[in-house]
């Protein structure tokens, strides 16, 4: 027996022996993301398994997650029950948007749509502040007379949608527009929205008057628990009728809402806003953070769409905070234009900056409940541009 | 381009189209349901988890507070709880602080 060539072939059936640079400084990248989820606690509930799966993807050898799988399509599921790893798997349920209709189910099932309701004008700071999927979605196509043919239409409204600071949106649209662009999509998206609290002040600060931050809002009208079960219902009619390639999103969200204000089904409501949420996010998680290997991760698409997550996020709030200021024009004063940049999504971080904007300029101020009108019209607003981008790039 | 443009405005209008009609049939809902069943539903579900108090001067323990105090809609432990509060806030201790009335508000 040759000790020496066994030793030699030990190693070099290693993963140290197969590590390429790429895959080395993704590890590390993962090892920075799950220090910033643990100790920093940046979103952590879908940071640390999206690092923790990015983790698991780029260990050579390793073989449980593999992307070009799902790039041929029609995709091969009897191939990847047979032949696919166990992240394979989990990233059937991404492919058939099976996992984001899940987490909206369960966010349906947690929001509390009484604050839009009592002012249904903060719809339209919802709307306002999608401007930034619009705008990110042009400058990506612009790019292409930087670096030619870098973004395909499709691939530029599936990074526009960041701007909508809405994870499951974002992985909705990109698995069906450009599943090849997934892994970075979504981690610019979950990274920028656990910076929101950095991002927003200062644009809310430059673009408004230290007058208009002071503003007291009145007190908002009760909400009677007929509205609240009627809404859903509504709101699905309309949307589905609207834009019928969102009725999956919108349909789950709204049907989590309802088991929430019927009041009817508390098993149900619980289960969705606890259990089954926290189970599909790990599976979510892992899976999305599996998508960034290092040998297709790493290049000049990736650092663009981090670059263009920044504009989005940038300019939807832009879009929210000068809508709001229109509205503080038009009401004579009466609204606060902080609450405006709630309208990205990302519930309730950015209701949360709004609230705390506003008390920095009047300490008695508690823009809370205001502000959670457009946090969670941003979600339907979200929805609804990936609706549109959907039916405009989907055939 | 002049395409990723016109997609640009487009997709703006239809999202602030779509969510304005959605205003507008709230606007309505609320409306009509206000109409339909005027304030019974609303203090049902809002008021819910606190017993309708009439109000009257009740005295809340001598030692933490001075004198009588006027609870209108809200039961004693939140009212507790709202000068708690206000006594952390201001850095006044709470037996130093007099409260006239606390009202819940709708």
């Amino acid at each position: 027996m040759n000790l020496v060539g066994t030793l030699r072939d030990i190693i070099l059936s290693s993963g140290f022996a197969n590590i390429s640079y790429k895959q080395g400084i993704m590890i590390f990248v993962a090892c920075v993301l799950i220090y910033l989820a643990i100790v920093k606690g940046f979103e952590p509930l879908l940071l640390l398994p999206i690092s923790f799966g990015m983790l698991l993807a780029n260990l050579p050898l390793s073989n449980m997650m593999h992307p070009e799988f799902f790039l041929n399509k029609p995709i091969d599921y009897i191939r990847i029950l047979r032949e696919g790893g166990i992240l394979d798997l989990f990233y059937i349920g991404v492919q058939t948007e099976l996992f984001p209709c899940l987490i909206f189910l369960g966010i349906g099932a947690m929001t509390d749509f009484g604050p839009m309701l009592a002012n249904p004008s903060s719809l339209l700071l919802g709307a306002a502040a999608q401007l930034g999927v619009y705008a990110a979605f042009f400058i990506a196509l612009l790019l292409n007379f930087i670096v030619p043919g870098i973004f395909s239409p499709q691939q530029a409204a599936s990074i526009g949608i960041i701007g909508g600071a809405d994870g499951p949106t974002a992985i909705f649209l990109a698995s069906k527009l450009a599943p090849e662009l997934l892994g970075p999509i979504s981690v610019a998206a979950y990274s920028y929205m656990a910076l929101i609290p950095m991002i927003q002040p200062p644009i809310m600060k430059a673009l408004t008057t230290k007058k208009e931050r002071e503003v007291k809002m009145d007190q908002l009208r009760a909400v009677s628990k007929k509205e609240r079960i009627i809404f859903p219902i509504v709101v699905t009619i309309i949307c589905a009728l609207l834009l019928p390639s969102i009725t999956a999103l919108i349909g789950m969200l709204m049907l989590g809402n309802l088991f929430r204000e019927s009041g009817v089904v508390a098993r149900l409501s619980d289960t969705a806003q606890n259990a089954l949420i926290n189970i599909v996010t790990i599976f979510l998680g892992v899976s999305v953070g599996a998508t960034t290997n290092g040998n297709t991760f790493l290049n000049v698409q990736t650092v663009s769409i981090v670059f263009l997550g920044l504009v989005a996020f940038s300019f939807s709030t832009a879009g929210g905070i000068l809508f709001g200021k229109l509205m503080y024009k038009v009401t004579g004063g009466k609204v606060n234009p902080l609450i405006g940049s709630a309208g990205v999504s990302a519930v309730p971080m950015a209701a949360r900056v709004s609230q705390v904007e506003g008390q920095k300029a009047n300490p008695s101020n508690f823009l809370l409940m205001h502000a959670m009108g457009p946090n969670v019209a941003g979600v339907i607003g979200t929805a609804c541009a990936a609706g549109f981008l959907l039916s405009v790039f989907g055939k | 381009m002049s395409e990723a443009f016109i997609v640009t405005v487009a997709g703006m209008v239809i999202v602030m189209v779509e969510l304005a009609l959605l205003a507008v049939i709230i606007v309505i809902m609320s409306k009509m349901i206000r109409k339909l069943s005027p304030d019974k539903d609303v203090n049902k579900t809002e008021s819910a988890p606190i017993s309708p108090v009439s109000p009257v001067p009740i005295a809340i323990s001598g030692s933490t507070s001075d004198g009588s105090v006027i609870l209108q809609n809200i039961d004693d432990k939140s009212a507790a709880m709202v000068m708690a509060i206000v006594s952390d806030d201001t850095g006044i201790p709470l037996n130093e602080l007099r409260f006239r009335s606390i009202k819940a508000l709708d």
